[in-house]
């Protein structure tokens, strides 16, 4: 498979899946939402997806009216209970009929506990980490950053946990090695900051129990992490500097504010998705641009592929 | 108090007619055995607003000087060649009040730090917490967006918190906005038990609504979006004075401020500036990837500081 390298490229490859004959259903757990309904229609409009709809049909029908929406070709499943819509959406991924599962007018918390609700089937990684993929003008390639949703203060082993998650997303957009930057606010191992000692533990601990498919290394500040130039400067080489996929993170606001300033500021097109479950679950913001809406949904699609293709080996 | 400023540009033409009303900024380059920095130290001498003194290897300062063509002519010299020499001829020039700034060249934050504030070198002013102050300038942003602490205290206790504030407050207030808007930021903007950052910054925030936190108003938790995005702000339905047009945003820890500084100097494009306040003398810092003009808006700052101490 190609790396993938943009929002586009992302969006690209769902539709060549599709045409390919392998066009992967998401199913929308409590529906009634215009921004999920949105996405939904303008993913099956450009080839990316089918959908299922699960929710209050009345709501539903008059969110598209009001906003001018057709839901030809989309499947509307009443459901008037958010919790059950829930349930429902979950249990048709489960039964294998549905490969993403995607919020709509519930929390994620409540989306979650259905994913997790054993009776599902749907575990599969210890830990359920976010990761945001950034098509970040100036940056040579896609950037990952993680985990800025889920986990708000990873412990050691969370951490593992996220970081194997990321390399799976990174595996699904083509990216071999996933070159994986710990990062901190220096580049170098010091009793004053904890996060950098714990960066050196994980890169000692995966030096012993490797990752397939990856290169991790740290502690690494964010521009030693994606200058080839600065890291060079500073005379720091490894497989990781200057050319990071993945920014791994200490903790959710570092992830969520740092990512936020790229998208606010730099003009950075974000598609996020939510990891470590065996159907991968989407999560739309209202106020993500329609690319970005579009891009989340691609990447799951994707990420559902890979599952699907790689099942055996996992 | 003046209109507040909004681009380096304005504070550069009210720092030169300061320095020229006053005096220029004694301003000493620590560790100058670079070209970038001892260009910008050169061009703001040009302009008048700094009276340079170059710490380092005279004779290396000299041949990057002549290679590079850069006019050091009326700049003053102290020959030391070790980098700790450097930091203690720093020292020397402050304790004496023969400088108003410091600027740092080629030599790491950490040693320069370490170094200064070492007890009892007496270069904290009071028992003031020393912070780093971020300035951005940003096409996609009406005014001036300071930051805050991106560089020197790791993961500060609420005490270190409030000190911070109030440094990056002064900062704003210099520059001519009398009521700073301050974010304590987090990952989101309501107050979750299992976010200790969300508790955290709600109580600062309360703390400045019963008056206990003077000359600027404070909201938190307050995500990155609704901090700085009115249209955010509005639809996540967060109306508080702050929210969508925040002057100062303060970091939840350094790894956070670190990151976010690079991001907006790297990717953003943002014009940067960087000092550290609280101790005797303002310290102009920039980061390795800003650019030599963000050096220059560095010294421009600590300048500007230094002249209205």
């Amino acid at each position: 498979m190609v790396m993938l390298k943009s929002a586009d490229d992302i969006i690209g490859a769902a539709r060549k899946l599709s045409r390919e004959g392998k066009r992967r259903r998401v199913a929308v757990a409590a529906a009634q939402d215009v921004d999920v309904l949105g996405a939904v229609r303008s993913a099956y409009d450009d080839g990316i997806c089918d959908g299922s709809l699960f929710g209050d049909e009345a709501q539903i029908r008059s969110l598209a009216d009001a906003n001018g929406m057709s839901l030809s070709n989309l499947d509307v499943i009443h459901q008037p209970d958010p919790a059950q819509a829930v349930m429902q959406a979950v249990a048709m991924a489960s039964a294998g009929d549905a490969d993403v599962i995607m919020k709509g007018f519930v929390s994620t918390s409540a989306l979650l506990k259905g994913v997790l609700d054993r009776r599902f089937n749907l575990r599969a990684a210890p830990t359920l980490s976010h990761v945001a993929v950034l098509t970040l003008p100036g940056y040579h390639k896609l950037l990952m950053t993680t985990d800025g949703g889920m986990v708000v203060k990873p412990t050691f082993e969370q951490k593992l946990d996220i970081l194997k998650n990321a390399v799976l997303v990174g595996k699904a957009l083509g990216i071999d090695p996933v070159r994986v930057a710990l990062s901190a606010a220096t580049d170098e191992v010091t009793a004053r900051m904890p996060q950098t000692a714990e960066d050196a533990g994980l890169v000692e601990w995966i030096r012993k129990e490797p990752i397939d498919g990856c290169e991790v290394a740290g502690p690494m500040s964010f521009d030693v992490a994606v200058s080839a130039a600065i890291a060079a400067r500073e005379g720091i080489e490894n497989a990781v500097a200057g050319n990071a996929d993945v920014y791994l993170v200490g903790g959710i606001e570092e992830c969520n504010i740092t990512t936020k300033s790229m998208i606010i500021f730099a003009g950075a097109i974000f598609a996020g998705v939510i990891v470590g479950a065996r159907v991968p679950v989407s999560v739309v913001s209202r106020t993500d641009p329609v690319i970005g809406k579009k891009a989340s949904i691609a990447l799951a699609c994707l990420i559902a592929d890979y599952y699907q293709r790689t099942a055996g080996e996992r | 108090m003046a209109e507040p400023m909004t681009t380096f540009a304005q504070l550069l033409s009210r720092t030169r007619e300061r320095a020229k009303s006053m005096r220029p900024v004694r301003a000493a380059l620590v560790g100058a055995d670079n070209a970038s920095y001892l260009k910008m130290s050169a061009r703001a001498a040009k302009e008048g607003i700094i009276e340079p003194i170059l710490i380092g290897p005279q004779k290396a300062i000299m041949e990057i000087a002549g290679k590079e063509n850069i006019d050091i002519g009326s700049c003053a010299f102290f020959d030391c060649t070790g980098k700790v020499d450097a930091v203690t001829a720093a020292i020397k020039l402050i304790s004496a009040g023969d400088v108003d700034l410091l600027m740092r060249g080629n030599i790491s934050t950490g040693l320069m730090l370490a170094r200064l504030f070492e007890r009892p070198t007496g270069l904290r002013s009071d028992d003031n917490l020393i912070s780093h102050v971020a300035v951005f300038e940003h096409p996609l942003y009406p005014k001036f967006l300071l930051m805050s602490d991106g560089g020197v205290t790791v993961a500060p206790d609420i005490d270190k918190r409030l000190a911070i504030i109030q440094n990056a407050v002064t900062v704003a207030n210099l520059l001519g906005v009398a009521m700073p808007k301050v974010a304590m930021l987090a990952a989101v903007e309501v107050i979750y038990l299992t976010m200790p950052v969300t508790m955290e910054a709600a109580v600062i925030a309360k703390m400045a609504d019963k008056g206990q936190i003077k000359n600027c108003r404070i909201d938190g938790p307050l995500s990155m979006d609704v901090a700085v995005v009115p249209e955010v702000a509005r639809q996540k339905g967060v109306t508080s004075d702050v929210a969508g047009q925040a002057d100062i945003l303060i970091m939840p820890n350094i790894e956070t401020g670190n990151a976010t500084y690079k991001a907006m100097s790297m990717f953003a494009k943002a014009k940067t500036a960087g000092v550290i306040v609280g101790g005797k003398v303002p310290i102009a810092i920039s980061s390795r990837c800003d650019t030599e003009d963000d050096i220059f808006y560095s010294l421009t700052s600590g300048a500007w500081i230094a002249l209205n101490r």
